[in-house]
């Protein structure tokens, strides 16, 4: 289902997160996760992971079990889409065309702007 | 149930609490009062003051906890407001004994320990308050509610405390002032020291009209006004160039007869003799003579009495020389006060016991030339003139800088105690989160108990402020649990508080921007 979303802003930190959820594009993450995988700061993962669900590249939802069988608060997870996951791939491989590793942080890859 | 029991419990006590708070602190400010060397201000009015302190205090410490009712929303914070605000009328009153130092009348100069002592308590009342505002200013960020009233409160906080911040250096400025009104008076002065010279009377509407306050007389209608031991004040005088001297001293044991002989009084009423050197310029205004001319009655500067009577042949002892009829009566005025304000009229010995007598056997009229007399027909009168003009001229400087530094002052103690009552709600709420963050109207607690450890309390408190930044309370609920999960998987104290300051600082702003920019239809699913 095409979405009337355009995408989501693509940055450097966000094609980093796609990339640590393309790695198990089946698997679900969380914020948290992603964020130390990345060693970015928390309060930039949380609104790509944001940005990424507004534009219906990932769903999320909290963990199914309880608190209480879970002996831990439940997580949000986030999870591709088949959408999402085209997508993610694309940006991604453009990203890897246009700049080069150790760039992160000094450029802003401007995205296409909608799903592809 | 019982939380509810505990908020009733706290509405109804904050009013008490805050209202006995208030006439305790009032009752505990008359003893620190009196204890700062203020007994002459006490005595009399001082009473009525102390009144005036413990109701004064009484009634705002009321105010206080019907103001904590109102506005605020939690009990906890109701009761705290109270308490802080009467902590800071506390740290107020501090400040305004500081900005209005009442001196030490009892003669001598106690300005510069009572300038220092009142300094010193306005740095530390200042920095008290400032300690309050900016820790409430830090919680004002986390505070958790969004409704208006509660912004208002951080809006408020925020504003007085960046205005307590301002009125630090205005303090500081205020004090500078003080001695610098101090320096001028005393330098504009040359002239308002001689002023001082004259007849007390005529100066004292003078030093009113300069809101200088001459220290009243013991003796009342004694114009000539000596903050000595009132057992001293065994003399009336009267006013310049009217009827001589009534001697009421009695004679000393050992005093000669009254047959010795008197050398001629050389001098006049209206003389007015002057010296370059001495500690204030040895200015003698010589006001009354004795009736056979023996003795006389001059307004002198300090020690210059003394001097001019031992070079005009008068011996200083009186158990040395003979009695007669004249006393000398000396006075001076000295500027005093962390302001400036006050011209303190003392007397430099005890004028009572000071009888200038001839004695033949040190007579010495050539020495008489070391003293000038002033020339003119009148030249106490010309004296008068000059120097009252002098005195006026200057005295708009002197009042505006005198109510220049007293008005920064005012300020700063307003300041002050606005900023601190509108911190008192964040305090609490600081309290409160410390010991339940999930307690009360805050973010609901899953998953382990709560930790002891305080950064525990103050990372929730940053994820439910940043929760509630995003202004969007359906979504502000999703992204707290889901902080508030990820937050529990921290053990060290310091990763905890950084995963909060990170959410707190970056995660608002962007996710309303990502809210803005897409449809605000959150797809999430619980």
């Amino acid at each position: 289902m095409g979405t009337k979303r355009s995408g989501p802003r693509m940055t450097l930190q966000t094609l980093a997160v796609l990339r640590v959820m393309l790695e198990a594009p089946t698997d679900s993450h969380y914020g948290l996760e992603i964020a130390k995988a990345l060693h970015l700061p928390t309060g930039t993962v949380y609104p790509i992971l944001y940005r990424l669900e507004q534009a219906d590249w990932t769903v999320s939802e909290f963990e199914e079990a309880s608190a209480v069988d879970l002996e831990r608060p439940r997580r949000r997870l986030y999870t591709l889409t088949g959408q999402g996951v085209q997508a993610a791939r694309a940006e991604v491989d453009k990203g890897r065309a246009a700049i080069t590793l150790g760039d992160l942080g000094q450029a802003r890859i401007v995205g296409s702007g909608g799903a592809s | 149930m019982r939380a509810e029991a505990l908020g009733r419990m706290t509405m109804r006590q904050t009013q008490l609490l805050g209202t006995a708070a208030g006439a305790a602190t009032g009752v505990a400010m008359v003893p620190l009062l009196m204890r700062w060397g203020q007994h002459r201000w006490l005595i009399g009015t001082g009473h009525a003051i102390a009144a005036v302190f413990v109701l004064g205090w009484t009634v705002a410490g009321l105010l206080i906890g019907l103001a904590a009712r109102r506005l605020a929303g939690d009990r906890r914070e109701a009761a705290a407001m109270a308490v802080a605000g009467v902590g800071a009328g506390t740290l107020t009153i501090w400040q305004l004994m500081a900005a209005f130092p009442l001196q030490n009348y009892r003669g001598g100069d106690t300005s510069r320990p009572v300038a220092v002592g009142a300094e010193a308590i306005t740095a530390a009342a200042t920095a008290a308050s400032l300690l309050i505002l900016t820790t409430s200013a830090a919680l004002a960020r986390s505070a958790r509610r969004t409704s208006r009233r509660s912004k208002m409160l951080k809006g408020i906080t925020m504003v007085f405390a960046v205005a307590l911040a301002a009125s630090v250096p205005a303090a500081v400025q205020s004090a500078r002032n003080e001695t610098r009104v101090r320096d001028s008076y005393q330098s504009a002065g040359g002239a308002v020291v001689h002023a001082n010279h004259m007849v007390e009377g005529i100066l004292r509407p003078f030093l009113s009209y300069l809101e200088l306050q001459p220290v009243g007389s013991s003796l009342g209608t004694n114009p000539f006004i000596g903050d000595t031991d009132p057992a001293q004040h065994l003399i009336t005088a009267e006013p310049h160039g009217s009827a001589p001297v009534v001697d009421l001293v009695p004679p000393r044991a050992g005093s000669p007869t009254p047959d010795m002989p008197w050398i001629e009084s050389p001098f006049a009423p209206g003389d007015v003799y002057s010296m370059p050197s001495g500690p204030y310029g040895s200015l003698v205004v010589v006001s009354t003579v004795s009736p056979d001319g023996s003795g006389f009655m001059a307004l002198c500067t300090g020690g210059a009495e003394s001097d001019l009577a031992q070079t005009l042949g008068y011996s200083p002892a009186p158990w040395n020389a003979g009695f007669c009829d004249g006393t000398v009566h000396i006075f001076t005025t000295r500027t005093t006060g962390a302001g400036g304000r006050q011209a303190q009229i003392s007397v430099l010995g005890h004028f009572s016991a000071q009888l200038y007598c001839p004695d033949p056997d040190t007579a010495s009229p050539s020495a008489k030339a070391s003293w000038v007399k002033a020339a003119g027909s009148s030249p106490c009168l010309d004296m008068l003139s000059d120097s009252w003009h002098h005195v006026m001229s200057e005295r708009p400087k002197l009042t505006a800088a005198i109510r220049w530094a007293n008005g920064t002052r005012i300020t700063a103690v307003v300041l002050t105690v606005l900023l601190a009552i509108a911190a008192a709600p964040f305090l609490t709420a600081m309290r409160g989160r410390l010991r339940m963050p999930g307690d009360g109207p805050g973010p609901r607690r899953v998953g382990r108990p709560t930790s002891p450890d305080i950064s525990h309390g103050w990372a929730a408190s940053l994820i439910a402020a940043a929760a509630d930044a995003l202004d969007d309370p359906g979504s502000a609920e999703r992204f707290l649990e889901e902080w508030q999960a990820d937050l529990a998987q921290f053990d060290k104290p310091w990763r905890r508080l950084l995963y909060a300051l990170s959410v707190r600082l970056l995660a608002p702003r962007r996710l309303r921007a990502a809210r803005h920019q897409h449809s605000p239809d959150p797809r999430a699913r619980r």
